[in-house]
């Protein structure tokens, strides 16, 4: 399966804004499929959504991304081989998301370490076959029919293709770039060293010859993105200071890069990551069952955008409320209900061109927080089938 | 191979060593360390190693102009902590603009930081790791290396080092501690000649011996192992 990304043909360059016209190439970090799509992945799902559709009406504007990438990652192919020994005789067919989102947190929780050898079977498997586990196929078909139901384009949740690199090639690039500390001839670890710009060194591949998910991901942007004119990195900002590294590594190698990263929602005040737990009441899943009924399709699509990513904002600054998010389920249905739905072009890319950030992208929270205006104008019609 | 004469041999010689620090053999081996009884940690002096490789030729030439480099008062002091030095990984390439590295070695793989109380090597520290190692690393050491001639009035010097089978970092330790210990005692003279030999195993304790590194047996902690003796060369 291909990219599902919006492929749109270049169009003639116009004479106003030529920076605009480049593609802009979109590279978030993937969730792992190991749980159910929690209101952390919810709000990154739906500010990536808004702004690709926002951005790809200005400029080309298309996905990179590979499952493989990510798959290969210590901590999916650890809980792969976890589930594998401690429950065996599982069949996924009817093991829900939420089972089993629970073992992972069990995984996380028993510390275990892996063997190199069982993480080097896996990722075999992964490298070779595209293989995906049958507990993350089963997570990853919910969270399609979840996409599907919060109306967002499919960013290449199943796309595995094999890795652009191998990791030796992945390693002799960065040896080239000069931000390699390979420490293997004295059976050490492998680093990546930025010390000279005053960036602390960062393990790659430990010292049994384990590498890290930030391994994975170099190994496919490194040269994806030289064939992009822009990459825009996005992840969460747990994940920022390795971001920011690869910004970093990407510049030396050519590749202009910019980043987003997105607080992770607070649930009962704590920001916590999804290994450990605690989001059981506030699935996509559970969402789904409590609003779309009682507010239909465009409402609640809308009232999820309004609430995470303008309520939310980008930062983790604000608490996960229900009443809240009710609020803008409420607000989303009489904005419906009153907006004209207008279909001028024109006028929406006037209004998206008002929002593009310096990094050449429409801000969806600038975007979103139009409609939050106590009396926003009609014109803002136009917005409705990106949010819906 | 006469287990309990060497063990007792070893004994004495580190209490040698101890007692220069004013520390009793039977409070360093309690404590299981080399710590100064009395010394507050953040006044301890250290010393940082960097490397990013291991080529020993250039990296023990940087230790002995390291050592005979520092100033007089800072060698005794350090020498009274028994030369602690902490070892790195890092590029001492990379580090170079932002941090004053008092010496780097002639290839660039290894650095050093003079002693100081650890606090003030906080910002450099921050940036690099503790060098930790499957061990054993030494493959691509060669089993004798010639580090310098001796010049009219000095002696040929050879440090015999029983460590390679050890962690890369342990054996640093080691070799480090007994080429910064040779100079501050006055054994290993600008004038000297050196070559390392590495041995598999040192069992008896050289009358001779200039300068003896005896630590506890990082296999088998309840003895005592001689990891490297300085003496001079016997004419063949």
């Amino acid at each position: 399966m291909t990219s599902t990304a919006c492929d749109c043909p270049a169009r003639p360059a116009r004479p106003a804004t030529p920076a605009a016209q480049a593609p802009l190439v979109l590279a978030p970090v993937l969730v792992t499929p190991t749980k159910p799509l929690t209101p952390s992945h919810v709000k990154a799902l739906l500010w990536l959504d808004v702004l690709h559709k926002a951005t790809a009406r200005l400029r080309p504007t298309v996905y990179t991304t590979n499952r493989r990438a990510f798959d290969v990652a210590l901590q999916t192919v650890g809980f792969w081989a976890y589930l594998d020994e401690r429950h065996a005789a599982t069949e996924y067919g009817d093991a829900t998301p939420d089972w089993i989102g629970a073992r992972y947190v069990e995984f996380h929780a028993a510390g275990a370490k892996l063997h190199p050898e069982t993480v080097a079977a896996y990722r075999r498997r992964v490298e070779t076959e595209g293989w995906v586990h049958p507990a993350s196929d089963r997570v990853l078909a919910t969270w399609q029919h979840e996409y599907g139901i919060l109306g967002l384009g499919d960013p290449g949740l199943r796309r595995s293709v094999p890795l652009a690199y191998t990791p030796d090639q992945a390693l002799a690039r960065l040896q080239a770039l000069g931000v390699l500390l390979d420490l293997r001839p004295l059976r050490g670890a492998v680093f990546i060293d930025l010390t000279e710009q005053g960036i602390p060194l960062r393990p790659l591949v430990d010292t049994n010859g384990v590498d890290n998910y930030l391994l994975g991901i170099l190994r496919e942007l490194m040269p994806r993105g030289a064939e992009a004119e822009r990459l825009l990195l996005l992840c969460d900002e747990e994940l920022a200071p390795d971001y920011l590294l690869l910004e970093r590594i990407l510049a030396r190698a050519g590749v202009a890069s910019s980043r987003l990263s997105l607080g992770r929602v607070s649930l009962g005040g704590a920001v916590r990551s999804s290994r450990a737990g605690g989001w059981t009441e506030h699935t996509a899943g559970r969402l789904i069952d409590r609003y779309l009924p009682r507010f239909g399709t465009p409402a609640f699509r809308l009232g999820m955008r309004l609430y995470f990513i303008a309520t939310l904002g980008r930062t983790a600054g604000t608490t996960f409320s229900f009443p809240d998010l009710e609020r803008a389920m409420v607000k989303a249905e009489r904005l419906v209900a009153a907006l004209p739905p207008t279909t001028d072009p024109e006028q929406r890319v006037a209004i998206l061109r008002a929002h593009v950030h310096r990094a050449g992208y429409v801000d969806p929270y600038r975007l979103t927080s139009l409609l939050q205006a106590n009396r926003p104008d009609p014109a803002l019609g136009a917005l409705l089938p990106l949010f819906t | 191979m006469s287990g309990t004469a060497t063990q007792s041999a070893l004994r004495e010689r580190l209490g040698q060593r101890l007692a220069a620090s004013g520390v009793s053999l039977e409070e360093a081996l309690a404590d299981r360390g080399e710590a100064l009884p009395g010394d507050a940690p953040e006044g301890r002096l250290e010393a940082l190693l960097i490397v990013r490789g291991l080529a020993l030729e250039p990296l023990a030439r940087a230790a002995v102009a390291f050592a005979r480099a520092l100033a007089p008062d800072l060698k005794t002091a350090w020498h009274r902590q028994f030369t602690r030095t902490q070892v790195l990984a890092g590029n001492p390439g990379a580090l170079q603009a932002r941090f004053p590295l008092t010496l780097v070695a002639s290839d660039g793989s290894a650095a050093f930081v003079a002693p100081a109380p650890a606090r003030s090597h906080q910002a450099l520290k921050r940036l690099l790791r503790s060098l930790r190692t499957l061990g054993p690393g030494g493959a691509s050491v060669a089993t004798e290396v010639h580090i310098a001639a001796a010049s009219p009035g000095g002696r040929a010097l050879r440090l015999s080092v029983a460590a390679l089978d050890l962690p890369v970092e342990r054996y640093l330790v080691h070799l480090n501690h007994l080429l910064c210990e040779a100079v501050l005692e006055g054994h290993l003279t600008a004038q000297d000649g050196l070559s390392i030999v590495h041995v598999q195993r040192l069992e008896a304790l050289p009358a001779a011996a200039l300068v003896a590194r005896v630590h506890r047996d990082e296999a088998n902690p309840e003895r005592l192992r001689l990891y490297g003796v300085l003496e001079e060369e016997r004419c063949a």
